[in-house]
């Protein structure tokens, strides 16, 4: 790349090779739409269809890809040194477009390794200790997952003799499911399993992080899918009830963690928890009623559980852009340093506005749809009238309210800290204004987010024939016609586009109202500092300030450690210099993974000792034993 | 509902009254509250002098303020409306009754506290940061009770809207009355608990003594107040007719869960508004009770009374689930 005059060609070429093979697939998923074809290889053929599952995914990679890729032909410019970037981000979004409509299970699981192995490659891209560490750690973790996902397609193997999803419908018993929902939890990111995601998805690129966050967990709930509502064989409802606990923890627990954070990436990559949490909760409610035949509440819950997918990859996507170019123009992702971006980036403010507004579940956006569609259905649960259902779900109201309370207090930290008030260090003061093609990458997807938000039933419609594809019914769009589904007949359908326009025109009245009757004379001044002159921006509240009544009252959520640190001085109050810190450590990690982790050395140690010992006569007896028990086997078992 | 001109028009003056009337209960507070103190009081229509002298005043910005300080009082104040358009207050049907969804109110005022903390931190001063985290501070620990209290309506009348639920506990009541059929210490334990929930959640929502304290001059120990503090003018104005509504909108609801008298008709509109005035007095009057009562309590004991809250519209929905 010493060619100063070609530098960037590789990153307008594979930026542009994504939108149109994005363009291209969408385009073959319509036009081949419920055909199958297999592309045959000298040692193994590929096998693909494309039913209304595909094709919804398909949309929706290559819709987020696309807007990803248009910000990243400009973004992408601060990696032109390093053009790897572009071909994995290329290899990656092509293969989980392919990972989606394939029809095998060799075919959906090499699609599956390489999406991982291409993310792994971007995860470790920026080659510092952080990112190489947290590669690690997701390279680890997501091969557990495809372990379990491979054992659950060699038990569907050894049932129905066939490596084609054709045959596996209605074969899948509690253990395969069991492996199959655990390993794709690992890759969502779902609350015991979640260690991974804070590492991996804020140290790559922005770009990058909002394809993992945005697209590939989902490929985790396209997985889960297709094992529970077309493979399973459907005669255990906990099962539904297990991912609904599941997933309020884990939506409960992803945002109490997200407000801990104070880097963006961080940030938002729990919130990527949360709402993982809220999807899997919808899928519990839907599965559960699948199995109790309890129709109508299928078809909302599973409603709910589309339409989140699309929201929460739209906004979750538009917001890691945004954080990128926060990234790239102020070279920070700490919010502490921040502060007073919105006068330095007005237009991306207000899209990030936006977007902070849609993915805490504010009623005119379209973050608020999905999340009041699952609350329609939990309560639909509610009415069915069975015990454990009644009990769970409850319980799944109560945390998803304090989750959604909690939600709108961390995004209010977010945008609040960044981008208001004075800039906190020299790196937020000078901050550049954004290059036009980065920011049309980001209002794109968010104007998909109002759309949605304020006349959602043309993709209530669109969504119809994947739920049609899942569950074996319809959730009615007409806005004038109530869901008779369940038994709640009032819950009205069209009550978001009603008030959005409703609130659209008071405000406007109420603007002009008081643009006419009221004074309009304004006088810019200094905010009052309590007759101090003295201008310290620090002296504004600080992230770490916003969270730590709520984290103070839920501490047991936490395990956090903070520490003042002082030169003994003899002047009590006059002290030169004092250092605060505090650091914010995850439960789960702490008690299970880091325990684990210490286990394992200590084993693998006393083995290590054992078998490497210096004396020869035990290695042979080793030898020897081993050969027993292959000898063993092979009479007893295989014969 | 069949929409018709009628309802329309009632379901109009309807929200005009209750937005004309926000101010008055709020005096009404105020002025029970210092009279309880043995001060002479303001005028119970002060309210009303503040507002229209604030309109006249100045916007005093800030230099750091963004384009937020300039839409936050106005989103704040419509949100309010919104809401007020959704809920009956004398009459059986509202403007938009038909999407008052009860999850949507809720979050409708999750929407407002968002825009006002915002607001709070857009001048960067540090006591707009202090307010805005302690308003979170309390929404997310009464949020849950509130949505609660609004859920435990919804599956003990079966129904999904604001106003259906009323009419639906008004039919119950009224029917119980008459004939005597259909009440049973189900149906009355559940408004009850539901009451009292609402009662501790209003005083926690709206900057009432025993958790907020607005009068004091300390801005340090102040919640609502501190998000205000860089308002001025017109902004301050619409702020304070805000936190009116607000107080309304939760007088409301608890007014229709005490005593569910709505008209139904156009010829018991005069008596079910003076029943709706006489009942949002005695609850003005239980709240300064209340406020005169009780000492200011410290941040961290908040917790506590409002998981009692929580607690009592767990058992209410539990109890409503026992319906069925």
């Amino acid at each position: 790349m010493d060619n100063l005059k070609h530098k960037g060609i590789f990153r307008y070429f594979f930026n542009c090779l994504t939108i149109l093979s994005a363009a291209f697939f969408t385009v073959l998923s319509i036009y081949c739409f419920k055909s199958e074809f297999i592309v045959q290889s000298s040692f193994i053929n590929f096998s693909f269809k494309f039913d209304a599952l595909s094709l919804f995914f398909v949309i929706f990679i290559s819709s987020i890809s696309l807007f990803i890729s248009i910000f990243s032909i400009k973004y992408g410019d601060k990696y032109d040194d390093k053009p790897s970037l572009f071909i994995y981000s290329f290899l990656f979004i092509i293969s989980m477009l392919i990972l989606v409509i394939s029809n095998d299970m060799l075919t959906f699981l090499i699609f599956w390794e390489l999406m991982s192995i291409f993310s792994f490659l971007l995860v470790i891209y920026e080659g510092s200790e952080e990112s190489r560490k947290a590669g690690f750690l997701y390279f680890l973790m997501t091969h557990i997952g495809t372990i379990l996902i491979t054992a659950a397609f060699i038990m569907l193997y050894l049932k129905t003799s066939s490596f084609s999803f054709d045959y596996y419908k209605g074969a899948a018993g509690i253990i395969i499911l069991a492996a199959a929902i655990t390993g794709f939890s690992i890759k969502a990111g779902i609350m015991p399993f979640h260690t991974w995601l804070p590492y991996a998805h804020p140290v790559a690129p922005a770009n990058i992080s909002a394809v993992m966050s945005g697209v590939m967990v989902n490929m985790a709930i396209y997985g889960i899918l297709k094992f529970l509502f077309v493979f399973s064989a459907g005669s255990n409802s906990f099962l539904g009830i297990i991912l609904l606990v599941i997933g309020a923890l884990s939506a409960l627990l992803g945002i109490m963690y997200a407000m801990a954070q104070k880097d963006i990436k961080k940030l938002l990559a729990f919130s990527t928890i949360e709402n993982m949490g809220i999807i899997f909760m919808g899928i519990g409610v839907s599965y559960w009623a699948r199995i109790e035949n309890f129709k109508s509440l299928e078809y909302l819950a599973m409603l709910a559980v589309l339409l989140h997918i699309i929201n929460h990859g739209l906004s979750k996507s538009s917001l890691f852009m945004g954080s990128g170019l926060i990234d790239k123009y102020t070279h920070t992702r700490n919010m502490e340093k921040l502060g007073g971006l919105s006068k330095k980036m007005g237009q991306l403010s207000v899209l990030f506005l936006i977007g902070v507004m849609s993915i805490s579940a504010m009623p005119p956006l379209n973050g608020f749809l999905s999340e009041w569609y699952l609350y329609i259905s939990l309560i639909g649960s509610v009415f069915t009238g069975n015990l454990y259902m009644v009990y769970f779900s409850i319980i799944a109201i109560a945390l998803l309210s304090l989750a959604g309370a909690a939600g709108g207090a961390a995004f209010t930290k977010l945008f609040g800290i960044t981008f208001l008030g004075k800039p906190r260090t020299a790196n937020a003061e000078n901050a550049k204004k954004s290059h036009v093609i980065e920011r049309i990458g980001i209002a794109l997807p968010i104007l998909l987010c109002i759309y949605i938000g304020v006349y959602p039933y043309q993709i209530i419609s669109g969504l119809n024939s994947v739920i049609f594809y899942l569950t074996g019914g319809t959730v009615n769009p007409n806005p004038f016609s109530a869901v008779g589904a369940v038994k709640i007949h009032s819950f009205s359908l069209y009550a978001p586009a009603v008030i959005a326009a409703v609130f659209t025109v008071l405000l406007l009245i109420i603007l002009f109202y008081f643009k006419l009757f009221a004074s309009d004379k304004k006088r810019v001044f200094e905010t009052w500092a309590c007759g101090l002159d003295e201008k310290n921006p620090k002296a504004q509240y600080s992230g770490s300030g916003f969270s730590s009544s709520i984290m103070k009252v839920f501490s047991s959520f936490y395990s956090s450690f903070s520490e003042i640190d002082f030169e003994k001085d003899v002047k009590k109050y006059f002290r030169s210099k004092s250092v605060y810190t505090e650091e914010v450590n995850d439960i789960v990690e702490k008690y299970i993974y880091i325990p684990a982790g210490k286990l394992y050395f200590k084993i693998s140690d006393f083995f290590n000792r054992a078998a490497n010992s210096a004396n020869i006569n035990v290695s042979l007896g080793y030898l020897f034993l081993t050969l027993i028990v292959c000898f063993i086997i092979y009479i007893f078992i295989i014969r | 509902m069949n929409f018709n001109g009628q309802h329309l028009i009632i379901g109009v003056v309807q929200f005009f009254i209750v937005v004309i009337l926000a101010p008055f209960f709020a005096g009404f507070i105020h002025k029970l509250k210092q009279r309880a103190r043995g001060q002479k009081g303001i005028n119970i229509f002060q309210f009303y002098i503040n507002f229209n002298k604030l309109l006249k005043k100045e916007i005093v910005l800030s230099k750091d303020a963004t384009f937020i300080s300039n839409i936050a009082p106005y989103i704040v104040f419509v949100t309010y409306l919104i809401i007020l358009l959704m809920l009956p207050a004398f009459y059986r049907y509202s403007l938009l009754g038909m999407s008052s969804d009860v999850i949507l109110i809720a979050y409708s005022l999750a929407l407002a506290t968002f825009f006002m903390t915002l607001y709070a931190m857009d001048q960067g001063s540090a006591f707009g940061g202090l307010g805005a985290a302690r308003e979170w501070f309390l929404t997310v620990l009464s949020e849950p009770s509130l949505i609660f209290i609004f859920i435990s309506l919804a599956i003990y009348t079966k129904q999904g809207r604001i106003t259906d639920i009323f009419y639906f506990i008004q039919k119950g009541a009224e029917n119980a009355f008459l004939t005597g059929s259909g009440s049973s210490a189900v149906s009355v334990a559940i408004p009850f608990l539901l009451f009292i929930s609402l009662f501790i959640v209003s005083i926690s929502e709206n900057a009432r003594i025993p958790i907020d304290n607005p009068e004091t001059h300390l801005e340090l120990t102040m919640f609502h107040e501190a998000n205000i503090l860089e308002a001025s003018g017109k902004h301050l104005g619409l702020y304070e007719y805000g936190s009116y509504l607000k107080l309304t909108v939760f007088l409301t609801v608890m007014s229709l869960i005490l005593f569910p008298y709505m008209a139904v008709n156009i010829y018991q509109i005069p008596i079910a508004f003076i029943i709706y005035v006489l009942k949002m007095i005695i609850l003005c009057a239980l709240i300064a009770g209340v406020e005169t009562v009780n000492p200011k309590m410290r941040v961290f004991r908040v917790p506590n009374i409002l998981s009692v809250s929580f607690i009592l519209s767990l058992i209410a929905m539990i109890l409503s689930i026992r319906r069925f």
